[in-house]
This record gives structure tokens, C-alpha cells and sequence, in this order.
């Protein structure tokens, strides 16, 4: 070992290209993390960073390109050998087991197990060593967790420390300098843990790199050194942190995408009822005080971080989640004690983000799936009647240029965008629609679809029916929202009229998001 | 106000993981109490205690390997076909009335790994070939229950030394060697649970097997290996049912299926996997056990008595998964 | 383009693998024995096969919706015994009673497990215990022989329609409901739908506690018909009867009929085909010469071939 021929960089990333299913996740990409440094990493949802965190972590290997730990060539089969080679992650969804104690999962997965002191000895775990380390690893992050907790029973923030304990004693027990990747990890925390949080991004600046992720931009510039903006898979810039500008920043990510249309106001059959109004409503610690009107025809857009509550706001309106305060009147009527059922009889669709797990059924064809709330006319018996249900489904597909053109096929075979497109026209086909709730309907969706999509959502508003949709992009909310109503922390912290004559600035929208 | 929220759930949560975790032992000793109020002469007495334990053991060394298998959230329904095989291997290759071998020891070996293999097979063809537990352990519990019926031929086959079957019964410390042997699996097996690696990844495969995954754990050897330790217990279970009957015949598991099962599920350890353990696992072995001991002694008939452990495990179940509800939560 | 004649192959296992097995074993029991196809072997076997056949379609059922019933041959059991001790007192009365107490005694497990939110397994399996018992008390663990009204029931066995006996038509007009119920209705879709995707159903609308009550109760039904044929074939009913036996034939009736243990699909018509080979493997095995003693071997390894070559391994992630 010559210390002395240290390479520069800890962590090379050369021309690295990944694609799920031809869709390409990472395109030729080339970056570095120096030793020593806060690498930012920001970009929209889908730019590809969650990929690229899954190559550095051996969740996934790369199609093409190279990977470079220390100057030396690796490739990694499993997350141990990156936890092996020093690169300990925080995943953004949580990866500690619910049953297990706080230290078990800290020292958990076989290799890292037999670090230099080992915490099984002959086959059998040393607890007192596994709560000693676990202790070790906690007090050094500043976490006051017991290590004998199990884990089930901590709140949202505490699991997020013990996540980080575990990244950094994974990667620390390696022997290799040690790289930590922050995936979000902010979002949930409280301020002094963000605090605590720095000083140890700070220590292991210190003894090795971090790369940190973050929709907060505060937060990168208070935390990162240096700062990649990411957009469809490629690097579109690299810049110091301290150089960040908000205005300049946002261009980068969401691309010079023109605004090709201005959301057009379209004439009201009845302006005095809206689609939706909320008053002062809240759910548990989800939302509160969230007022808000959807007129008829109107496509009200919510934009917000995660856990802005937005969701839970749709999903509150669907009858998943019960309003606990304030009222909610759909078309005039009061929404109380709902049920999904009850949601869908006055009128109320919900197309949940999803797909794969509440959108569509798999298994079930096209033709079922788009038939599956409400059935085609049936024949005598209540039998099926199976040329109805095809023309039907035909009058959609052609309609929305649903591929392949086979109503029979299982909708499980469809691309991303045809998928949705199926669940879209599954509401689209209610008869009483008159609140749409549309929860990132474009998001994993191809150019192509998304176009369709976007004029049926605009043909339903010439209906009548009021839209409330959560945009996947800042860009597309500009694209199709009459009014954009910006969600933070549970409360509305921001709305703006958007239309051909004025529309808000993205740096404005931005300020209030974070 | 999250904070407020999550103190809250934390309550119930606790209340409930208690409930789950000592739920079992409250409902045995209620039932004691129960049993030795109402019949105090009998009960009680050492005769009785010792009966309860000897009928306990088969099952409880059975529940050693069977909670692992849940803990993952697999099931086993093997359980009576691999008792039938191991019973009549060890049987024939004893000193029997059927033929001449006598391995001595070696025969006690031998149908150990008859056991282990059909758990290996058991783990290969899940993990393998991708099939559901539920079908492969269908599908040997027959072809098990078949190997018992050719073995066993046309006469019963009866075990002729007098040590091998005088042994399970035959009693040092008070209690049979059967229930000691018992008593040393469940060590064994808390040991396993508690300290080894096979032991915990039980617990994070049935918690949730792609977070297993993602943290390196071989999931796929550690299925297979769990399978074949629960082949290895039920052969214990079928060598001390045979000397005890002191034949071989492929009926000796007949029941224990479904006494087993139940007992596991009774005891704390939920299908869906990744909570419970064995000590929960043997205390409703004994719940069941106790139950209908004590229903005969005061004078129930066994209809009444196969009725109610019938009632118990429905209300044990609705009972431990009463807090989980949930609008969305899917339970097959 | 490979890919989709592929999957159209794999189609075709799953829509015709059954019956193309079915046939293959006759074709080979008729190599040994070209006398089983002209006898009266042929009409053994359909007779045979006809309450397997029902309470595999019960079950098929609620298999769709990704649960599972253990209890329906206990269920079996009772409705026999209760349709014995009712026939003399209640006369016409009693199978039509017996149907519906039974399916009611379907209906409230379906309750149990929906309501409970309890998975069906753990639930059905102490039900198994619970019913067997009853059944048990019923009959005082006599055997139960019909003396008076015995007409009621055994026209099913004694008439001959088409040179059959009349359970063959029962057995095939239970499984044309179940196959208009699953394939031809819309209930049938939201029945899959809910054993494909339970989330996605409820929010689609898909009351899907409804529809796996319904299953339950199906199952209960199907249960009541096959313990009224059990007793009409054996002219007597006992708890410890032909009735115990049939829970693992049925659900391996089920499986090898294509439904899937996971849920979502399930033809009931090729049931009936899994419910024949499930009869005719111990009649073919004793024919083509194996020791009948083989006959659990021959049994358990088709039942895990045919569940290897015909399972759908696409939809389930991880498989447990």
C-alpha cells in the first residue's frame, strides 16, 4: 500500500449507461466525487438519481461503463460489496427491518457482520457486541435511540438516524475510506436533527466523502461543496454550491421545455356551485386549515415536496383518509364520514400515483380494467355482454390510441403510458363525473401519452368536471393549471392565478415550496 | 403534534406486541387455574401434569422446526407424510419383526435425513422452481404418505428390541426421556432463533423479504435451510411416535397437522411471518394440549373438546390481528 | 415478437393443459385396458368424480379471490348428516334447509375473515375442527341410515337421464353457474379483480369484502350440495364419513384446474378436468400396473409436475 499514489478522486463514474425495459435511466454518464468533498446531487423526480444511487449501492449493476472506487475498478454483485469497498447509503425508503431491534439492524447483512470486531462469534450472535456497536454507532451520530428498540416502534425520524448510524457504520467498518449517500434524508427530520445531522456531514467530510441528495436548496448550499444538476439521465450541469441561483438552477433541471399552451378558461355551465370547496380542512397530522375552491372546468393544480401532504389530501377526498376537521363539499354536498364507494357515487375520481399497485389490475385485460367501476351495459341475467364491452373498450382505445389495439390483452403487457392512459379513461367513462383528483398522472409516462392525457383531462374540463392535479414537474404545472395552489408541511403556503396573461414565476412557486 | 400522534400509536403498539407475545402463556395459565379450580383432585396431580407432558412432546418438538417455516412466511403441510417416511425407516431399519437389518444408532440417523431431505426438497423446489410452500408441502405431504404406505407393506412391522421402545418412555429425572429430548429441541431451537444468523434472517425474511434483500441477505439459502431443519424435527417427532407405539405405520402423524399448525398460530406467530417464536410456539402447544385434557377430566366428551380448540383458534386469531385493521391492508 | 408467441404458448397450456392431461391419462389407462372406455369404467369415474367436482368448485371460488377455505369438507360433512336427520321429520323440506343453513355457515366465515380482517387459513382451519365436531354431535357418532323419505334424495342416483345418473347433470350445472359466474359476469371480473389486486379493486370501487363474502358463501352452497350427493350415493351419512377425505382431492382439483393458490385465475371448466384426473390417477396408476401403494407417490408428484409446468410465475413477486 503506497499512500502516497492516492488518487484524487474517491468515487469515478465513467460513462455509465443503465435502462429498465428500454426505458434509459442513465445516459453516458461521467462523474466524480472528490476525497474529501459534499457532492450535491439535484434534479427533478425521474432524472435518474435514485438509478445512479443504486449503482453506487450494488443494488443494480450498470449495461455499459465503468466504476472506479479509490482509484480501482470495481463491479458489485450485492450491497455488501459496496458496503465492502466503503460506500455505506440512506436509502430514501426506509431499508431497516420493522421486527428487529435497532442494533441487530445496524449490524445486520453477513458480511458486514464479520467486520474487525466481530458481532458473531462461531455462528452465534454476541449481543452484548451487536448493542455495544449499535450504542457506538448511535452516540456518534448523537442519536439518543436505545439500541435494544425495536425498530417497528420508533417514529419516522428516529428510523431515519438509525439508518444513517447503520450507513456510516457499514461504510466506516469497510477499512476503505468512507463514502455516505444521503438520499433525502432531511424530509422527515426536525431541526436539530439537521443540525446534528451537519456536524456529522461535516465529520465525515472530514475522513471521506458524501454525496448528498435533496430537494432543499438551502439545505445543498448550506451542506454541499459541490453541486450536479441532473436531468434525463445526463449531468446538464455542474457548478460550486456557493454559486447556486435559484432562477438559473431551476432552468437547469426542468430543461427549456417550452410552454407550448396557456390553460385557457373555459366558460362555466354553473359558476356559482364549484367542483370543490374545503374549509379549514384537516386529517391527523397529515394537513390542516386547507382551504381551497376547484371550480367547474377548472384544473386546480397542488404542487409540494413529499410529505407536503398533498396526497393525503386527494386520498382524504377519495375516502382513504377521514377529514378530522373542517368540511369538504363536492358540487354543493357535503363529503362526511365517506367511503370510497360513497366518494365514487357523488362523482369523485381518484387516480392514485401508484399505478402498478392501486391504479390498474394486472392480470385483468384492457377492456376489464377500463370496465371494471362501471360496467358496460350487461344482457339479460346480468351476464356479460361481451360485444358492448368490446366495442366500448375499442371507443377508448382508438380514442386515446391505446397500443396495442387489442382490448382482450392483459393490461399488464401495455407500456407505462398505454397503462394509464386505461385508468384514465376508466374514470373518464363514469357518467356523474365532476371531480377529478389526479395524483403525478404524467409521471413515468411517455412524451407521447402525456399528450394524450393532458387533452382528455382538458376535454373533461370542457364538461364541466373540476381537476385537481398534483403535478409531477414545476414545468407542468404551468402547463396545464388555471390556478396553482403551493402545499408545505400539511398547509397551503401559497396559490397563484396562471393563464396566458400572467403566470407565476418558478422561482416564486419554488420559495414557497421550501 | 406528529410527536402527540406517535405516542399515541406507540401505546396500542405496545399493548399489542405484549398481547402477541404473552397472550399464549396469560391463556394457559387461565386455563390451568381454570381446570385446577374445577377439578382440583385430579388435575393437579403429578400423574396428570406428567400425561400432559408426555402427549406434548411429539407436537412440541414438531412446532421447533414448524415456527420457522411461519416465521418466513411460508407454510407446511408436509408435516403427517414426512412423519409417515421417517417412522417406517426408522422402523424397518431397527431390529423389527419385518426384516433383519438392524442399524442400532444408524437407524435413528437414517431417518433423520429422510426427514432433511424431504425439507430440503421441500426448500429447493420453492426457491428453485419458484412454487408456492403451500403446493410443494401438498404435494409431499401425499407423495410422503405414500413412501410411509409402501414401506409399511402388507403386516405391520413391529419394533423387537425392548430398549428402543422402553426408552422414550423410560424416565431418569421424573419426567420420560421423550419430554427431555423435547425440552432439549426447544433449547436448541431458542438458541437458533435468538443467536444465530439462521435464526434472525427468519425473523427479517418474514418482516419483509425484499428489505431482506436489499441488505444482503441470502434469502433463497436461508429458506432452504430453515425447511430442512424443520424435516429434521418432525423425524425426531416421528422416531419418539414410533417407539412409543412401538410400530411402525404411515397413520403415526395423523392429527398433528392440524394440532401443530394451530398451536403455532395460537402461540403468537402470525401467517404473513416475522413475528413470534418458538417459546410462544410451545406454550400453545401446551394451551391445546391443556385444553383438552382438562375438558376430559372434568367430564367433557372429545366432540365438545375438538369443538372448542376449534373456537379458541378463531378467536386467538381475530383476537391478535384485531388492531392491525386497516382500510387497505390485503390478508389472504 | 418471440416473446408474444410465447406467451400465447404458455396461454394455451393454461387454457387447454387440464384436459389435454385428462386425456392423456385415459388414452393411456385405455392402452392397458381398452375395456375402461366401452364399460362401465367411464360412468365409475364420473360418478366418482362429482363431489370432488362440486367442493373443488366452491373452492375455485374463493381461491379466485386469493383466499383459501379449509373448512368446506367439514361443511360437506355436516350438510350430509343434517340432510339424514332432516329427511324424516322435514321431508322435502330438509335438503332445501340443509342448503341453506349451510350456505349461511359459508357466509359467516366469509364475515369472519372480511370483517376481522383475519386471513383465511388460520380462520378455516379452526372452523375445520369446529364443524367436525358439530357433525360429530349431530350424529352422535352413529352412522346415520335413511329409513323414511328416502325418494327425496335418491332419484340423484337411482333415475338415469340419457343413460346417466341424475348427479352427473348436478355436477355439470353447478359447474356451468360457476363458469358463467367467474368468466360471464361482471361479478366474475371484480372477483378476479379482487384476487389480482385487492388495493387497486377497493379503489376502484370493487366492494371487495362483499364479493369474498360472496365466494364464502358459494363455497358454503357447494359444500350443502356435495354432503346431499355424498348421502343420496351412500344412502346413509356419517360424521366420520367419505366426506372428511375430500378437502386435499378438491383443492388438488382445484390447483390442477389452473387455478392459482395467489389468486385471479381460475376457469371452473377446467376444474371439472382437474376434479377427473384427481379421480382417475388412483384408477389409472392401479391399471397401468403400478403397486396400488404407489398411488400417493404417483399422486404428489403430478400434482407438484403439473403445478410447476402450469404455474404463472409473472405476477407474484415473491413467492412464499
Amino acid at each position: 500500500m503506497n499512500m502516497e499514489s492516492k488518487p484524487l478522486n474517491l468515487i469515478e463514474l465513467d460513462r455509465v449507461s443503465k435502462s429498465y425495459n428500454r426505458n434509459l435511466a442513465l445516459d453516458d454518464l461521467t462523474i466524480h466525487v472528490k476525497r474529501n468533498e459534499v457532492l450535491g446531487l439535484i434534479g427533478e423526480n425521474g432524472a435518474g438519481k435514485s438509478t445512479l444511487l443504486k449503482i453506487l449501492g450494488g443494488v443494480h449493476s450498470p449495461d455499459k461503463g465503468m466504476l472506479r472506487v479509490n482509484g480501482k475498478e470495481r463491479s458489485f454483485r450485492e450491497p455488501n460489496d459496496a458496503a465492502a469497498a466503503g460506500i455505506g447509503i440512506v436509502h430514501q425508503e426506509q431499508s431497516l427491518i420493522e421486527n428487529l431491534s435497532v442494533a441487530e439492524n445496524i449490524s445486520l447483512g453477513s458480511r458486514a457482520l464479520a467486520g474487525s470486531k466481530p458481532v458473531v462469534r462461531f455462528g452465534f450472535y454476541r449481543w452484548g457486541t451487536i448493542n455495544d456497536e449499535g450504542q457506538k454507532a448511535l452516540t456518534h451520530i448523537g442519536s439518543e435511540v436505545s439500541p435494544t428498540e425495536i425498530v417497528s416502534r420508533l417514529s419516522f425520524a428516529d428510523k431515519q438516524m438509525v439508518e444513517i448510524a447503520k450507513a456510516v457504520r457499514q461504510a466506516t467498518q469497510s477499512g476503505n475510506e468512507p463514502v455516505i449517500i444521503l438520499d433525502e434524508p432531511t424530509s422527515v427530520l426536525e431541526k436539530q436533527d439537521i443540525d446534528r445531522l451537519e456536524t456529522e456531514v461535516q465529520r465525515l467530510k472530514a475522513i471521506g466523502s458524501v454525496i448528498f441528495v435533496s430537494h432543499r436548496l438551502d439545505e445543498i448550499r448550506r451542506f454541499c461543496d459541490r453541486v450536479y444538476v441532473m436531468r434525463a439521465g445526463r449531468i446538464v450541469a455542474e457548478c460550486q454550491a456557493s454559486e447556486l441561483v435559484d432562477e438559473n438552477l431551476f432552468y437547469l433541471m426542468t430543461g427549456r421545455a417550452k410552454l407550448e399552451r396557456k390553460p385557457q378558461r373555459r366558460g362555466d355551465a354553473n359558476p356559482a356551485i364549484p367542483a370543490l370547496q374545503l374549509r379549514g380542512a384537516g386529517c391527523m397530522d397529515h394537513f390542516s386549515d386547507v382551504d381551497l375552491t376547484v371550480e367547474k372546468g377548472e384544473v386546480h393544480v397542488l404542487v409540494g415536496a413529499r410529505h407536503s401532504g398533498r396526497e393525503e389530501l386527494c386520498r382524504a377526498l377519495f375516502g382513504l383518509l377521514p377529514f378530522t376537521s373542517g368540511s369538504a363539499l363536492v358540487s354543493g354536498t357535503e363529503l362526511r364520514g365517506a367511503t370510497i364507494r360513497k366518494a365514487i357515487s357523488m362523482g369523485i375520481a381518484y387516480l392514485p400515483a401508484e399505478r402498478k399497485l392501486e391504479g390498474m389490475v394486472a392480470g385483468l385485460t384492457v377492456a376489464e380494467n377500463l370496465l371494471l367501476a362501471h360496467p358496460a351495459e350487461a344482457r339479460f341475467g346480468g351476464l356479460l355482454n361481451f360485444r358492448r364491452m368490446k366495442d366500448e373498450a375499442m371507443r377508448w382505445i382508438n380514442k386515446l390510441d391505446v397500443r396495442p389495439t387489442a382490448p382482450d390483452l392483459d393490461i399488464g403487457q401495455l407500456s407505462g403510458g398505454n397503462q394509464q392512459k386505461v385508468v384514465l379513461a376508466k374514470w373518464a367513462r363514469s357518467p356523474n363525473l365532476r371531480l377529478l383528483l389526479l395524483d403525478t398522472p404524467t409521471r413515468g409516462v411517455d412524451p407521447g401519452a402525456r399528450e394524450y392525457i393532458n387533452s382528455l383531462i382538458e376535454e373533461l374540463c370542457a364538461t364541466g368536471v373540476g381537476v385537481l392535479l398534483l403535478a409531477d414537474t414545476l414545468d407542468e404545472a404551468l402547463a396545464v393549471g388555471h390556478r396553482i395552489t403551493v402545499m408545505k408541511d400539511g398547509r397551503i403556503s401559497a396559490c397563484f392565478q396562471n393563464s396566458a396573461e400572467s403566470s407565476p414565476e418558478l422561482s416564486e412557486i419554488v420559495k414557497h415550496m421550501i | 403534534m406528529k410527536l402527540e400522534q406517535n405516542s399515541v400509536e406507540d401505546r396500542s403498539g405496545k399493548f399489542r406486541v405484549w398481547l402477541e407475545s404473552y397472550g399464549a402463556f396469560i391463556a394457559l395459565n387461565i386455563a390451568c387455574a381454570a381446570f385446577a379450580l374445577a377439578d382440583p383432585g385430579t388435575f393437579l396431580t403429578p400423574t396428570n401434569l406428567r400425561t400432559i407432558l408426555d402427549q406434548s412432546a411429539v407436537p412440541v418438538i414438531i412446532v421447533c422446526g414448524l415456527t420457522f417455516v411461519i416465521l418466513i412466511g411460508s407454510i407446511d403441510l408436509s408435516t403427517e407424510g414426512v412423519l409417515a417416511a421417517s417412522s417406517l425407516t426408522f422402523v424397518l431399519l431397527s431390529s423389527n419383526s419385518r426384516n433383519a437389518i438392524d442399524l442400532g444408532i444408524g437407524a435413528f440417523w437414517v431417518a433423520l435425513g429422510v426427514g432433511a431431505l424431504f425439507g430440503l426438497l421441500s426448500g429447493l423446489l420453492q426457491t428453485r422452481l419458484r412454487i408456492p410452500s403451500f403446493m410443494v408441502s401438498l404435494g409431499l405431504w401425499f407423495i410422503g404418505l405414500g413412501v410411509g404406505t409402501v414401506l409399511y407393506g402388507s403386516d405391520v412391522p413391529v419394533l423387537t428390541s425392548e430398549e428402543s421402545r422402553n426408552w422414550v418412555s423410560a424416565s431418569n429425572l421424573g419426567v420420560s426421556n421423550a419430554v427431555l429430548l423435547a425440552a432439549f429441541m426447544v433449547a436448541v431451537s431458542w438458541i437458533i432463533s435468538g443467536y444465530t444468523r439462521m435464526g434472525r434472517f427468519a425473523y427479517a425474511i418474514g418482516t419483509n423479504e425484499a428489505i431482506a434483500r436489499l441488505n444482503s441477505i441470502p434469502v433463497g439459502r436461508y429458506k432452504v435451510l430453515i425447511f430442512v431443519y424443520a424435516g429434521f424435527c418432525i423425524s425426531v417427532a416421528a422416531i419418539i411416535a414410533s417407539c412409543r407405539l412401538g410400530v411402525g405405520t404411515p397413520d403415526v402423524g395423523s392429527g398433528q397437522l392440524f394440532l401443530t399448525t394451530a398451536a403455532v398460530i395460537v402461540g403468537g406467530t402470525p401467517l404473513s411471518g416475522g413475528r413470534g417464536g418458538i417459546l410462544q410456539s410451545v406454550c400453545g402447544v401446551f394451551l391445546l394440549i391443556v385444553i383438552s385434557n382438562g375438558l376430559i377430566l372434568i367430564g367433557a366428551s372429545p366432540i365438545t373438546q375438538q369443538a372448542m380448540s376449534g373456537l379458541i383458534i378463531v378467536t386467538a386469531v381475530v383476537l391478535t390481528g384485531y388492531r392491525q385493521r386497516d382500510l387497505l391492508r390485503v390478508v389472504k | 415478437m418471440q416473446k408474444s408467441e410465447f406467451g400465447s404458448i404458455a396461454n394455451l397450456t393454461r387454457r387447454f393443459g387440464p384436459a389435454l392431461v385428462f386425456f392423456l391419462l385415459l388414452g393411456i389407462v385405455s392402452l392397458f385396458q381398452p375395456s375402461f372406455l366401452t364399460g362401465r369404467g367411464t360412468t365409475i369415474l364420473l360418478y366418482q368424480c362429482v363431489p370432488i367436482l362440486v367442493l373443488a368448485l366452491g373452492q375455485s371460488l374463493v381461491l379466485v379471490t386469493g383466499s383459501i377455505d379449509l373448512s368446506n369438507a367439514a361443511l360437506a360433512v355436516l350438510s350430509s348428516v343434517l340432510v339424514a336427520k332432516g329427511l324424516e321429520p322435514l321431508g322435502a323440506m330438509a335438503p332445501v334447509l340443509t342448503i341453506i343453513v349451510i350456505s349461511a355457515a359459508g357466509c359467516l366465515t366469509g364475515i369472519l375473515i372480511t370483517v376481522f380482517q383475519v386471513p383465511s387459513f388460520a380462520v378455516t382451519l379452526g372452523l375445520l375442527g369446529f364443524w367436525q365436531a358439530v357433525a360429530l354431535l349431530i350424529t352422535q357418532q352413529q352412522t346415520l341410515y335413511i329409513a323414511a323419505n328416502g325418494e327425496i334424495l335418491f332419484w340423484m342416483t337411482d333415475l338415469e337421464l340419457f343413460g346417466l345418473q341424475p348427479i352427473a347433470f348436478v355436477g355439470a350445472a353447478i359447474a356451468i353457474i360457476a363458469w358463467l359466474l367467474v368468466q360471464r359476469t361482471h361479478f366474475g371480473i371484480m372477483l378476479r379483480s379482487t384476487g389480482l389486486n385487492e388495493r387497486a379493486s377497493l379503489l376502484a370501487g370493487v366492494n371487495t369484502k362483499v364479493i369474498k363474502i360472496a365466494a364464502f358463501t358459494f363455497s358454503g352452497a357447494c359444500a350443502a350440495v356435495t354432503g346431499i350427493i355424498i348421502t343420496a350415493q351412500q344412502g346413509a351419512a356419517s360424521a366420520s364419513g367419505l366426506g372428511n377425505g375430500l378437502l386435499l382431492p378438491a383443492i388438488a382439483a382445484a390447483i390442477l384446474g389452473g387455478v392459482s393458490i395467489s389468486g385471479g385465475t381460475g376457469r371452473p371448466l377446467n376444474v371439472v378436468f382437474g376434479a377427473l384426473i384427481v379421480t382417475l390417477i388412483p384408477i389409472a396408476s392401479v391399471i397401468a400396473g403400478f403397486d396400488p401403494r404407489l398411488q400417493q407417490i404417483v399422486f404428489g408428484v403430478a400434482l407438484i409436475l403439473t403445478v410447476a409446468l402450469t404455474q404463472d410465475r409473472k405476477t407474484s413477486g415473491t413467492i412464499k
